[in-house]
């Protein structure tokens, strides 16, 4: 089929052909051939022209995580405004919310075991300490105040603090060590 | 003056601008969708399905698009390729076995105004349904999608010489249905 034929069964039906080109055609096909591809052609353009895609599809592509959001439409003086008074909101949530500037409390226990048989343990508590940092953001000397850590005396971590002796230690006494270890209906 | 394909596509590589990705769905969607309905055996849903993937590959691979090569060519070959893949993947051509089915169901489909009009497209889209992939792809590009021999060979990726062919061969089925019915 050459191309003149085709590009005359786009614009117009068998009929509508002067006599030169009804010749054309008619050396190359039938009439009935030539008005069925100008039918077919001519309807094909025009199919599903009011068909659309579905209107929902547009609001879930452009919910697309990847897509950034559209810039918005400020003025150039409302910017100043904006953060003035995005600043004057950060003043105010730190006048309100002082910044945490100490750790949480650390504290630290020393225990002394007094007896221990078996599952029997009995530890007396020699020195609990709580303590929380707290930093200092001045570089005066003078204003320095150490940690209250620092202000502890390292004597009093010592496990062997002297202790005031009264009674008799348990391994002198063998029947309350006996005792202490008789099944509980011997007791 | 309105912005091009090729400087939205720009805009969506640079910087995933969900305004020119807007722009370009709002120009390319309904005939995207045309163009997957008359391929689908006008299952509507299918069409919309294929149209959905095809924008989110626009927004998630936009790199693969080649600024040297006009916007639409690109778009038509990445629909081509859909179509082909799932033609691959259930066959679709073995399901054109009997009229009803692959002349439309879908209520996107508008019944024209006169009853030998809706005939005619009702047997122009049983030939059109009946055309195997390679054919159908050329025909519905050509006459309707309006493309270009070239940029049909261009997304098609074979010579313009086998796009003519395949359309001859496609025109005469097409015409021969037609013919069959209304030309006497």
């Amino acid at each position: 089929m050459n191309d003149i034929i085709l590009s005359l069964a786009q614009e117009k039906g068998f009929d509508a052909l002067n006599g030169a080109e009804k010749e054309l055609v008619l050396a190359e096909m039938p009439a009935s051939e030539y008005e069925s591809i100008h039918l077919s052609l001519a309807t094909l353009k025009e199919m599903d022209q009011d068909v659309a895609a579905p209107p929902s599809l547009r609001a879930t592509l452009l919910r697309h995580p990847q897509l950034q959001a559209p810039v918005s439409n400020v003025s150039v003086w409302k910017m100043p405004l904006a953060i003035a008074a995005s600043f004057a909101l950060g003043a105010l949530s730190i006048a309100f919310f002082p910044i945490q500037n100490a750790a949480p409390p650390v504290e630290k226990v020393i225990t002394q075991t007094i007896f221990q048989r078996d599952t029997v343990v009995i530890r007396d508590t020699l020195v609990r300490t709580r303590w929380r940092t707290r930093y200092v953001f001045k570089t005066d000397s003078q204003h320095f105040v150490p940690p209250i850590a620092a202000q502890v005396p390292a004597s009093i971590y010592d496990t062997a603090v002297p202790m005031g002796k009264s009674g008799s230690a348990i391994g002198d006494t063998p029947a309350l060590l006996d005792f202490f270890g008789l099944p509980e209906g011997r007791k | 003056m309105q912005v091009s394909d090729e400087a939205l596509m720009q805009a969506i590589i640079d910087r995933r601008d969900a305004q020119a990705f807007a722009a370009l769905y709002d120009r390319w969607s309904a005939r995207m969708y045309r163009y997957f309905l008359r391929m689908m055996n006008r299952q509507a849903a299918k069409a919309a399905d294929l149209t959905q993937d095809l924008f989110v590959k626009i927004i998630e691979k936009p790199h693969l698009f080649d600024p040297s090569r006009r916007f639409s060519t690109w778009l038509y070959t990445l629909a081509a390729n859909q179509c082909k893949n799932e033609y691959r993947r259930k066959k679709l051509i073995e399901q054109v076995e009997h009229y009803p089915e692959c002349c439309g169901d879908d209520a996107a489909l508008q019944l024209p105004e006169t009853l030998d009009r809706a005939l005619l497209e009702q047997q122009l889209q049983w030939a059109i349904c009946l055309l195997e992939e390679p054919q159908r792809q050329c025909f519905v590009l050509r006459w309707q999608e309006d493309l270009s021999i070239k940029e049909i060979s261009e997304i098609m990726d074979c010579p313009e010489g086998t796009v003519k062919s395949r359309l001859y061969y496609a025109l005469r089925q097409v015409s021969a249905a037609v013919r069959d019915v209304f030309v006497v």
